[in-house]
């Protein structure tokens, strides 16, 4: 696995970072100071880096007070964070990322708080925590599958975040150093993606370059020259480094060499603004640096690293003439061979030396061969002002007409990290309707309405409701409408013994973890039951101890059921050997989750995929994530599982919509689930028509397919719409109320419904379904544009059968909706009520108390919630999550009910 | 203690563990067996017999339901459990719903 190495992104790091090659387990990143030894081992435990973090820590308060401190601190903690990242590198798997994130954060905290003061100094920190970032980006990249890719979106949006604040400043010292740390940390960003396979990583290069070359190109239009080349510096620092880690990547060697002529190109701009030699703007490093030219607004683009890529690959560098400032323009390109070569003798490229491919003229061309040897002599100079131009760099103030230009490129390129909420405001059509002063009624709202149903009568019951409120108080608009309608009391003695004997951890419980535990141990799983199997497996995928010894544990024998959530740290080549000696005849449950990395189609075609029928019985399938699965996978898979009723292809993204019809064609007349979510190769137009020829469809879940849409739905609906139980339409954001209103007229039998991030849906499409659905078990709504009384409105009429509610993020959600939930939705077992900040502790409570049923409360964000309700609410079962001040991971359990696959027919097995 | 509030736990050898009631209703099995309105024989003898838990895994069930009464009642501390017994420990653990 390819290790990524990453450093602190400055050009002096660059210069001082011994030599890459070979040697990628330890890279010891040398600080100008009393260096952080930030050595890779091996062995390297999460242990040590706490102590790493305390090294930061201790220094940080003292060091800050000089701006040369200030160059220092920022090179530690990006050091000393990089090594985090570097360590991390080293594990596999998900304690590594979490512990880097840990630090990230940790560091990144320390230095938020630090960040809130007024001083200059601050600056630097914030400078740190992007670096923390970065790193945490760099963590992401060594999981595998989308959670990387999320995970460096994260890192992103921080960083820019962190930019944007940065920008809103005044003091001028802040541009520079953020900058420098912010490109640090795209350019972060940018390595991860490297190490990934296929798109993600040419995307991620991408965008790290596209940010880096805005930011460079903001640099130099500015006017000073003395910023201009430090920016420039940094700037392609970090590019350089991103050229660094493709060059570790490939073992290319010439690459390295790349660091080095950045480095020396910075000293040479550095040297020109310092007046001392004027001829050296000639010389230029890497074609890379083209996006950077002032006239040239060339983005960032894959295609220009990868042509650094081929360059390297010992055809030689050529080398175009960057701009400087507008004084002097030399287009064309430029070799240079004798000053790389001679720089650090770790540049082979001896091919450069003659192989010419410059369109340059005769006489520029002399002219420039002439600096190259000036720069030879000049280089050696350079290596030894490194540290002061360093500290020339930091201590450089810039104009406050900079900071404009830059905070509007900041804002530019947050839009692209941020949460894509500021984009579907735009589409969203409809503004959410008023809380309290009743209705502002649409046609549709009004179409709905005059129907004689119960969502009308329910809508006429609370507008009345509140109307009577609002006279009452004899405010038109109030904050609190309804305080005072609901009545709940706390209960004085607080119930405590009743809840704590709940919190008593069970022996299974106990039993389970202490297997995990030691569950090298285990000789023999014979005669333990699926279940405990399954808990067990799913104990392990989640501290990340799942091994080959593991899987052969469950695989022995003929076993039933084989269910592993996550396989990711499953190579080919154990996958192969595991497979082939497992006897299939009386699997029915499979599932291997996130398993691309070992299985692709070839590997699949060759073990599990052999022959037709070789998983005879099998019924449910889960190949969540397999990323290398291809149509060419899927159709051996058909004609190997013949049974199949139950599978989930979900984030596979090299699926097509072919596979739809491969399926369909064998599995036609028994399939019953089909889960794509976020397949990103699927045309839902594509694979309409093969899905209207399922016969037996009950649940289909396309959520996170942009291209479903009204139509799609429409036209599935129609056809297959009467044995639907389930359907996840999340995140399909093309989806209106026309589609809601199809499915409330087509799918009486429908027992869950997720439409979740749906958000041009109006409160009529509450309406549709509680007319339409009268079935509805699992409501999942997140996200959605709903009012107050519509939800309320529809639990008044359909929510006797409701048992798993989420209204996470349904901003509107008060009083109204607590008291219908509280008298109508008695069967409920767990409600989701996150982020609806209405609701204070009379409304929670009340509904605790009623719904007798409650298993799960999931308050996460409700900011009104407090103690009382905790210890004041008589329901002795329920669990109580996400309250302010306790640890938001604590407890969550991934309840058995959620476990794929699902239960509706009784066919299937149940977990 | 006397003989009312007690029951006693017969284990697969033929070892009989005499616990409290309220410690023995830790465990939902028990407790229903003990407590359901039908006339069973182990509620009107006070006794339980479990064939298949052998008598270390009975032992260490029976320290659990006193760890549980301590940690209920506020003392929270650490439950050891040997890693050899932990597989069968599982086992009957889930048969006896604790």
């Amino acid at each position: 696995m390819v290790v990524l190495r990453t450093r602190a992104v400055t050009p002096q790091t660059l210069a001082k970072d011994s030599t890459p090659s070979g040697d990628r387990q330890s890279p010891a990143v040398h600080q100008p100071e009393p260096p952080v030894p930030v050595s890779v081992s091996p062995s390297f435990t999460p242990l040590s880096a706490p102590r790493r973090s305390g090294r930061l820590a201790s220094r940080s308060p003292t060091a800050y007070e000089t701006p040369q401190t200030s160059g220092r601190k920022r090179r530690r903690a990006s050091g000393g964070v990089s090594s985090i990242a570097e360590n991390k590198a080293i594990e596999e798997g998900k304690p590594a990322a979490q512990g880097v994130s840990n630090e990230g954060n940790v560091i990144a905290d320390r230095i938020e708080p630090e960040a809130e003061e007024e001083t200059p100094q601050t600056t630097e920190r914030r400078r740190s925590a992007s670096a923390g970032v970065g790193s945490i980006a760099e963590n992401k990249a060594i999981e595998e599958g989308k959670p990387a890719v999320v995970g460096v979106s994260d890192g992103g949006n921080v960083i820019a975040d962190r930019i944007e604040q940065e920008a809103e400043e005044e003091t001028p010292q802040i541009t520079g150093c953020s900058r420098g740390s912010a490109s640090a940390g795209v350019g972060a960003i940018a390595e991860n993606k490297a190490i990934e396979e296929g798109n993600p990583a040419a995307e991620g290069v991408a965008d790290g370059g596209n940010v880096i070359a805005d930011r460079v190109e903001q640099e130099v239009v500015e006017e000073t020259p003395s910023t201009t080349g430090r920016k420039r510096g940094s700037a392609s620092a970090c590019v350089g480094s991103i050229a660094d880690n493709k060059a570790t990547e490939e073992g290319d060697q010439a690459v390295e060499g790349v660091a080095t002529v950045i480095t020396e190109r910075v000293k040479l701009e550095e040297r020109e603004n310092d007046g001392k030699c004027l001829s050296l703007d000639e010389n230029r490093s890497v074609n890379r640096t083209r996006r950077w030219t002032s006239e040239e607004k060339g983005k960032g683009k894959l295609g220009e690293v990868g042509s650094l890529e081929t360059a390297f690959g010992g055809k030689g560098i050529s080398i175009e003439n960057d701009v400087k400032n507008g004084e002097l323009r030399v287009p064309g390109t430029l070799i240079i061979n004798e000053g790389g070569a001679e720089r650090e003798g770790r540049r082979n490229c001896n091919q450069s030396s003659t192989g010419v491919t410059g369109k340059v003229s005769r006489e520029e061309q002399e002219r420039l061969n002439e600096k190259g040897k000036e720069l030879e002599s000049k280089i050696e100079f350079l290596k030894s002002e490194i540290k002061r131009t360093m500290d020339a760099l930091s201590k450089k103030l810039e104009s406050g007409s900079r900071m404009v230009q830059f905070k509007d490129a900041a804002r530019k390129n947050a839009a692209r990290f941020a949460h894509f909420e500021a984009q579907e405001n735009q589409q969203h059509q409809e503004a959410p309707p008023g809380v309290q002063a009743g209705w502002q009624s649409t046609e549709g709202e009004q179409k709905v309405e005059d129907w004689p149903g119960p969502f009308s009568t329910a809508m006429k019951i609370i507008r009345d409701r509140s109307n009577r409120m609002n006279l009452q108080s004899g405010k038109p608009t109030s904050d609190k409408p309804n305080s005072f309608a609901i009545n709940w009391t706390p209960r004085e003695d607080g119930g405590g013994c009743n809840r704590s004997k709940k919190m008593v951890p069970s022996l299974q419980q106990l039993c389970t973890e202490g297997l995990a535990k030691y569950a090298d141990a285990i000789t023999s799983l014979e005669c333990v039951p699926d279940a405990f199997r399954h808990r067990l497996s799913q104990l392990l995928c989640d501290s990340r101890k799942m091994n080959t010894n593991f899987l052969n544990l469950i695989a022995c024998g003929s076993p039933s059921e084989i269910r592993i959530r996550d396989c990711s740290w499953l190579t080919e080549e154990e996958f192969t050997d595991c497979v082939q000696g497992l006897d299939t005849s009386n699997l029915t449950v499979l599932q291997l989750d996130y398993s691309g990395r070992g299985m692709p189609d070839y590997v699949l075609l060759a073990t599990l995929a052999g022959s037709p029928s070789s998983l005879p019985v099998l019924n449910t399938l889960s190949l969540n994530g397999a990323y290398r699965l291809s149509d060419v996978g899927i159709r051996a898979l058909v004609s190997a599982a013949p049974s199949l009723r139950c599978l989930n292809l979900s984030q596979c993204s090299l699926v097509s919509a072919t596979s739809i019809s491969i399926l369909v064609d064998s599995l036609g007349s028994t399939l019953q689930e089909l889960y794509l979510n976020d397949c990103q190769s699927i045309d839902a137009m594509l694979m309409l028509p093969a899905l209207l020829r399922f016969e037996q469809l009950e649940v289909l879940s396309v959520g996170g397919i942009e291209t479903v849409s009204d139509d799609f739905i429409i036209c599935f609906v129609s056809v297959c719409g009467h044995a639907m139980k389930e359907l996840v339409l999340s995140d399909c954001v093309k989806l209106t109320d026309s589609s809601l209103k199809v499915i409330a007229s087509a799918c009486p039998r429908l027992q869950s419904l997720n439409l979740a991030n749906v958000r041009q849906l109006t409160d009529s499409a509450l309406g549709y379904l509680a007319n339409g659905c009268q079935e509805i078990q699992t409501l999942k709504l997140c996200r959605n544009n709903f009012s107050d009384e519509a939800v309320a409105a529809f639990i008044e009429a359909s929510g006797e059968s409701l048992k798993d509610l989420s209204l996470n993020n349904v901003k509107q959600v008060s009083h109204n909706t607590a008291l219908s939930v509280a008298r109508r939705a008695r069967n409920l077992q767990s409600l989701d009520l996150s982020w609806c900040r209405n609701l204070a502790d009379e409304a929670v409570g009340l509904i605790v108390d009623s719904c007798l049923s409650l298993k799960v409360l999931k308050i996460f964000g409700c900011d009104q919630l407090t103690d009382v309700l905790l210890s004041g609410h008589s329901n002795p079962v329920v669990e109580i999550i996400g309250m302010k001040m306790s640890p938001a991971l604590a407890n969550v359990r991934v309840s058995d009910a959620q476990a794929f696959p699902a239960h509706y027919t009784s066919v299937l097995s149940s977990m | 203690m006397r003989k009312e509030d007690t029951v006693k736990l017969i284990s697969a050898e033929g070892f009989e563990f005499v616990i409290s009631k309220e410690a023995a209703m830790v465990s939902q099995t028990i407790r229903n067996m003990l407590t359901s309105p039908g006339s069973f024989a182990e509620a009107q003898h006070g006794e339980v017999t479990f064939p298949e838990i052998s008598t270390t895994i009975l032992e260490k069930i029976c320290q659990y339901f006193h760890w549980s009464l301590q940690y209920a009642s506020g003392k929270e501390t650490e439950f050891p459990i040997e890693p050899e017994l932990t597989l069968e420990l599982m086992m009957a653990a889930n048969y006896l719903h604790t």
